[in-house]
């Protein structure tokens, strides 16, 4: 089955009831089956690639022709950006204007390229294909399945710096709950060379992902990472252990299951769904940060959280529903999009 | 005295590296029998080398044929060069009031500061490059009157010989004094230390204005790397077939806006292209562009009056997408202007580049309807930035660089394009020029706002 039919099912499936058990039931079926996203890539390309790389010298500008048209061919997202990328990483570079494409390569880049671009064209993110992402000023490793940092997280790091510098907390402690590839605390360890941090992550690969991104930086004397699930007892008395926190941020998972049946292959094949999936309304762990903030944060601490689109109101309303919890919600942040995507809350206990 | 000692002494008197010239337009002169006038001229202005030398290479202007044997020189046609320099000697009536008027005001400043006062930023900043001002001022007056007593010397005929070296001496430290006097009389820009964006476009010219925009952007690249700046490559669009249909940078670094301030403008080439099959020539001309960045304080961005596009912003966004296009374009509303930055991968930190890139926009506008004010008072030939003027062609055939506001050619392209000595010798140049005009203004403002309170006072 080529990919264009199966995005038309999903399209028309999801379109017509998305609430339909049945449709979910086949839709899924096709998705998580990554075999459906395998197929196209057979055999197409390789007498094509043949034609370009037969006459030894290849112009760069050739291979970048090539597969941006395989790539719009087969449907997957964003040719043109992918290939550019790719060509700029195996020359060494980070984005293509950088590259002389009048250039010729040798045969090894182009076989470089040409095994990257099968990655792509089976929908690996080009951030893993290439191992490797901007995030504001910090290069950091890629790895699968450790979510690939987005545009808006790059937000809720600089917001947080920012509203650190402001304060004058910025030689205390923070907390990361889920830290994935260690982006956020990094960024806020190298823009505050005081803060110190502790950063806990559900999976092991994360945790050994962020370390290493820590130790490119020389960040790792700063920072504590701890394996483990934050909702457990055991990973909280460890928590607990390095005393009270002023900030905890996080970017918990928040996708709805509904979500879940409509995210880009990219996502849902490639990353890890422990960083994706949120529970029914996607608030599951969200709930659970808020609950943990009063065993955890200092009075006056705050917490930051990036949330999905229609979350922030909930949070809103369940903060104010709940005032055993003790939080003050201070603030609802749009991203770039203008969009209510951030979330800042505020510890203050009754009388203390 | 012979014909042929005549152009001996005249030459020892000029400046080591200008003697073959010199000697050659004596030598011209005298065999186009002119020699007498030659002669009397050498006589005449013996007592001011400097001065005679102008002259000759003045009359030089006659000669072609000799004006090209000098290739390796550089080469000043404008008359009025010589006149400008006569201007600002403390012969000149005009300028020595307004040194005059310059020491009053640091007197006063001065006199203010030792009382206590507390002087403001931009008073301090006055003291300062007043206090220079008038020191050089002070040795210039002091040479003057040693002058006086040399002169008086000269006629003594016992004396002759030793005044006539001390007297050369002697003029030679004036004119070397009140050449450092322009250039620090004028006011230092606020914004010459600033970092600046570099943008080139390719105008008239198709394929070959693209390929010459390429060599302009590589000469500004080396000159950076020669002047030890930082050069950062921004955005290059480049056309299929070679060269650069528009490029950017930004360079930072020390007086990058100082220096590069008068390069903006119209570059014309004059050459047969590589593509040419009939050997024609064809004048192609780029664009430059030299905007200063400003800094966060000098333009403030209000966050409702810009509105932010980020490509493939529909979907839900956040974790549910994936998305690599990191490009940003940010417009501003109130002015129309946009900027467009996909410099890195991190869409953030384009963000950020754009919002800059934006405010240098804004900036300039706001720059140039200031020095529009000013420059419609003023007339200025250089100081004039506007991005349409011609200010330099680029002669392949003749291997010919002239600035048109210079009126000046310097010759072997090559080695003006690996953007070393040579350019800067001619930015420098440029800057004496513009500091020159700036100076005239200042004077003309200074002489406008003496007679205008006696003019008021009269019809009062």
């Amino acid at each position: 089955m080529l990919i264009e039919n199966v995005f038309k099912c999903l399209r028309q499936y999801t379109q017509l009831a998305v609430n339909s058990y049945k449709a979910e039931k086949y839709v899924s079926n096709m998705l998580f089956n990554r075999a459906t996203f395998k197929l196209p890539l057979v055999t197409g390309h390789a007498i094509h690639m043949r034609n370009y790389t037969s006459q030894g010298n290849t112009r760069l500008k050739d291979v970048l022709k090539f597969w941006t048209k395989k790539f719009s061919d087969e449907g997957v997202s964003e040719p043109q950006e992918s290939v550019n990328l790719i060509v700029a990483h195996a020359m060494n570079k980070k984005m293509i204007h950088e590259v002389n494409t009048h250039e010729r390569a040798s045969e090894d880049i182009v076989q470089a390229i040409n095994k990257m671009c099968e990655l792509r064209l089976k929908r690996t993110p080009v951030q893993y294909v290439i191992k490797e992402w901007d995030f504001i000023d910090m290069t950091l490793e890629m790895c699968p399945p450790v979510l690939i940092p987005r545009p808006e997280t790059e937000e809720l790091a600089s917001m947080v710096v920012n509203s650190l510098q402001s304060s004058n907390v910025k030689n205390g402690l923070f907390l990361e709950i889920g830290c994935g590839t260690g982006a956020v605390s990094l960024y806020i360890l190298k823009c505050l060379p005081k803060m110190r941090c502790v950063a806990v992550d559900i999976s092991s690969v994360a945790c050994d992902l962020t370390l290493r991104n820590a130790s490119f930086y020389d960040l790792q004397d700063r920072l504590t990472v701890i394996h483990g699930d934050a909702f457990t007892d055991a990973t909280l008395s460890q928590l607990q252990h390095y005393g009270r926190y002023n900030i905890i941020v996080s970017n918990p998972p928040y996708i709805t299951s509904t979500d879940m049946l409509l995210l880009q292959p990219e996502v849902k094949l490639y990353e890890d769904h422990r960083a994706l999936y949120g529970g029914e309304d996607g608030l599951d762990i969200a709930r659970n940060i808020l609950q943990l903030s009063r065993k955890l944060l200092h009075c006056n601490g705050s917490v930051w959280l990036e949330v999905g689109l229609n979350q922030a109101d909930k949070i809103k309303s369940m903060v104010n529903q709940n005032p055993d919890l003790h939080l003050v919600y201070k603030q609802t942040i749009q991203d770039f999009s203008k969009r209510d995507r951030f979330c800042k809350l505020s510890y203050q206990p009754e009388n203390s | 005295m012979s014909r042929h000692t005549s152009p001996s002494w005249l030459v020892r008197l000029l400046h080591p590296l200008k003697q073959d010239r010199s000697m050659i337009y004596c030598r011209k002169l005298i065999s186009n029998s002119s020699h007498q006038r030659c002669l009397s001229v050498c006589r005449n202005r013996a007592v001011l080398p400097t001065t005679c030398h102008k002259y000759h290479s003045s009359i030089s202007q006659t000669f072609k044929p000799l004006a090209i044997l000098s290739t390796v020189y550089i080469h000043k046609r404008q008359a009025s060069n010589s006149q400008k320099n006569t201007k600002f000697t403390l012969c000149n009536d005009k300028y020595r009031d307004y040194l005059n008027h310059l020491e009053e005001e640091w007197q006063d400043l001065d006199k203010r500061r030792n009382m206590g006062e507390q002087l403001g930023q931009d008073k301090s900043l006055r003291l300062f490059t007043l206090q220079k001002v008038v020191d050089i001022y002070e040795d210039v007056k002091v040479k003057y009157e040693e002058l006086e007593t040399l002169s008086q010397m000269l006629n003594d005929e016992e004396m002759k010989e030793e005044a006539l070296l001390e007297h050369q001496q002697c003029l030679t430290d004036i004119e070397d004094l009140e050449n450092n006097l322009v250039d620090i009389i004028c006011p230092v820009e606020r914004l010459d230390d600033s970092d600046i964006v570099l943008e080139i476009e390719s105008g008239a010219g198709g394929q070959e204005a693209m390929l010459f925009a390429e060599e302009i952007f590589d000469m500004y690249q080396q000159f950076s790397t020669y002047k030890g700046w930082q050069f950062n490559v921004t955005d290059i669009t480049d056309s299929d077939t070679g060269g650069y249909r528009k490029a950017s940078a930004t360079i930072s670094g020390q007086g990058v806006y100082g220096l590069l301030k008068y390069e903006g403008g119209v570059h014309r080439v004059q050459r047969v292209p590589k593509t040419e099959r009939h050997g024609r020539i064809h004048t192609s001309t780029i664009a430059v562009a030299i905007c200063p960045q400003p800094s966060e304080i000098d333009v403030v961005l209000n966050p409702k009056e810009i509105q932010i596009e980020v490509f493939r912003s529909s979907g839900p966004g956040g974790q549910n997408a994936n998305v690599t296009d990191s490009a940003v374009r940010i417009k501003h509303l109130p002015t129309g202007f946009t900027a467009e930055i996909q410099t890195t991968r991190s869409q953030h930190k384009n963000k950020e580049l754009a919002l800059a890139l934006l405010r240098t926009r804004i900036y300039e506008k706001q720059l140039s309807e200031q020095m529009e004010r000013v420059t419609s008072q003023r007339k200025m030939q250089v100081g004039n930035k506007n991005r349409s003027e011609k200010i330099r062609t680029f002669n392949f055939q003749q291997d010919r660089i002239t600035d048109h506001r210079l009126n000046y050619n310097v010759y072997d392209i090559a080695s003006f394009l690996h953007g070393g000595e040579k350019l800067e010798s001619l930015i420098n140049d440029l800057l004496t020029e513009a500091n020159k005009e700036n100076l005239i203004c200042l004077m003309e403002e200074f002489e406008n706002s003496k007679t205008k309170p006696e003019k008021t006072k009269a019809r009062k």
